[in-house]
């Protein structure tokens, strides 16, 4: 319980400090090529060691090409989102993250079968210290925990990678995260050594 | 004779809370809060070599008031091959990684339980055992079956075919099984020197090592990735807590 408490503190405060790194107007950061399946792995099985009661599925498309960049950044969207997603749905619904690909971009996409979220808070869920009042939650209305800040670093990260994030409804109920990231020409493909 | 650790924590509480966890587990702990003082243990240690006062493992944070915990890393490893674990915030990422390529041995990141310092002391010993893994020609995790002289992998009995790449990768990683390996440290030891910022190579191979390897490669149990940092290959046969 008090790791979980010092987890949660720790992610806010990373995330405020994130949000003020990434609104200054020349923000350099570190890019590499990076695997999807890597840091929605590493994601996952986060979730399954922090909230073992809770079912996260993945759904990840063949060949995923590879992205170019901030690891830790995009491990914190995915963070922020899959929190997120568990801290407004039950229990026993799961989380669903998909990922594929199209010639020109990546898309990600994080899916609950929570309380869902009304038109009118679409895009404003994504502005700094907006919280979805108790009236505008669709389903069940109950209070939960956070700051309204999670969602806006998510836009922040994502427009640092030239990327743009949405929120849809999931067929069925619930509410679905939409990231879209532009991919790079893929790097030289190493030869296989030989012996 | 009890396991001996020298903390080194500026932190008051965290390093009062760690002493006593770690008192508790049977571990004898010679705490300080300063580089100074920290350093001043370890000359100590150096002269008292065999002796009730040496020390089995050293657990530094990096931001101390006096100095840069990296400091004692570099004297340390300068000196002895005993285990080094750096505990660091999450900025610290970029010192972090250079401290390990410079020989630290593992880290980890505040906030974290005892229960995962206890399990990366118990990996840091296990390795000071003399030829532990060298001497393990057949390694066993689950349906998997890795031999490494004969370089030869199974699942279930049926064989499963690595390229020479993939299998040197696999026992790079295997050789610190439990420790992560930086993606530099990787890079160098399979690629070579010239390929320490080929980083996609890693992507590559790790993700067709996921996918040979693993019982489900969207939920990697046995090929970890440590993010920014490197990768680690799960611990062998941990024992219960």
């Amino acid at each position: 319980m008090i790791l979980d408490e010092a987890q949660q503190l720790h992610r806010m405060t990373n995330n405020t400090l994130q949000l003020a790194r990434l609104d200054s107007s020349k923000v350099d950061i570190p890019t590499n090529w990076e695997s999807m399946e890597e840091i929605v792995g590493t994601a996952g099985a986060r979730v399954r060691r922090n909230h073992p009661g809770r079912r996260i599925e993945i759904r990840l498309a063949d060949d995923l090409p590879l992205l170019r960049c901030d690891a830790v950044l995009m491990n914190q969207l995915l963070d922020n989102l899959i929190e997120n997603s568990l801290r407004h749905s039950d229990e026993e619904k799961p989380i669903v993250i998909h990922a594929n690909h199209d010639s020109s971009s990546l898309h990600l996409s994080v899916e609950d079968r929570g309380c869902g979220i009304s038109d009118a808070w679409k895009e404003r869920v994504f502005d700094i210290f907006q919280r979805v009042e108790a009236s505008d939650v669709v389903a069940d209305g109950q209070t939960r925990r956070g700051i309204g800040i999670g969602l806006a670093v998510c836009r922040a990260i994502a427009e640092v990678h030239g990327g743009r994030l949405k929120i849809t409804d999931t067929p069925g109920g619930g509410a679905t995260v939409s990231l879209t990231l532009p991919l790079s020409e893929q790097p030289e493909q190493p030869r296989e050594l030989t012996g | 004779m009890k396991t001996r650790i020298l903390l080194v924590e500026d932190d008051l509480t965290l390093r009062e809370v760690l002493k006593q966890s770690l008192e508790l587990e049977g571990f004898s702990v010679d705490s300080h809060s300063t580089l100074a003082g920290a350093s001043a243990a370890w000359a100590h240690h150096l002269n008292t070599l065999q002796s009730v006062s040496s020390f089995s493992i050293v657990i530094v944070d990096l931001g101390l008031p006096d100095g840069d915990g990296g400091a004692l890393i570099r004297l340390v490893r300068a000196q002895s091959k005993i285990p080094v674990l750096v505990i660091s915030a999450r900025e610290d990422d970029v010192r972090k990684i250079n401290l390990l390529d410079a020989g630290a041995d593992d880290y980890l990141v505040k906030p974290f339980s005892i229960g995962e310092l206890k399990a990366r002391i118990r990996v840091a010993l296990r390795r000071q055992m003399p030829d532990l893994h060298a001497s393990a020609e057949e390694i066993r995790i689950g349906s998997l079956e890795i031999n490494l002289p004969k370089r030869i992998v199974k699942r279930s009995g049926e064989r499963i075919h690595l390229t020479p790449t993939e299998f040197n990768l696999l026992a790079r990683l295997l050789s610190q099984a439990g420790q992560v390996v930086t993606h530099r440290q990787l890079l160098n030891d399979v690629w070579g020197a010239e390929y320490v910022e080929h980083v996609h190579y890693l992507r590559l191979y790790m993700t067709q090592l996921c996918a040979k390897l693993e019982a489900d490669p969207a939920v990697p149990a046995l090929l970890l990735t440590e993010t920014g940092v490197g990768y680690r290959f799960c611990e062998l046969n941990p024992p219960p807590d």
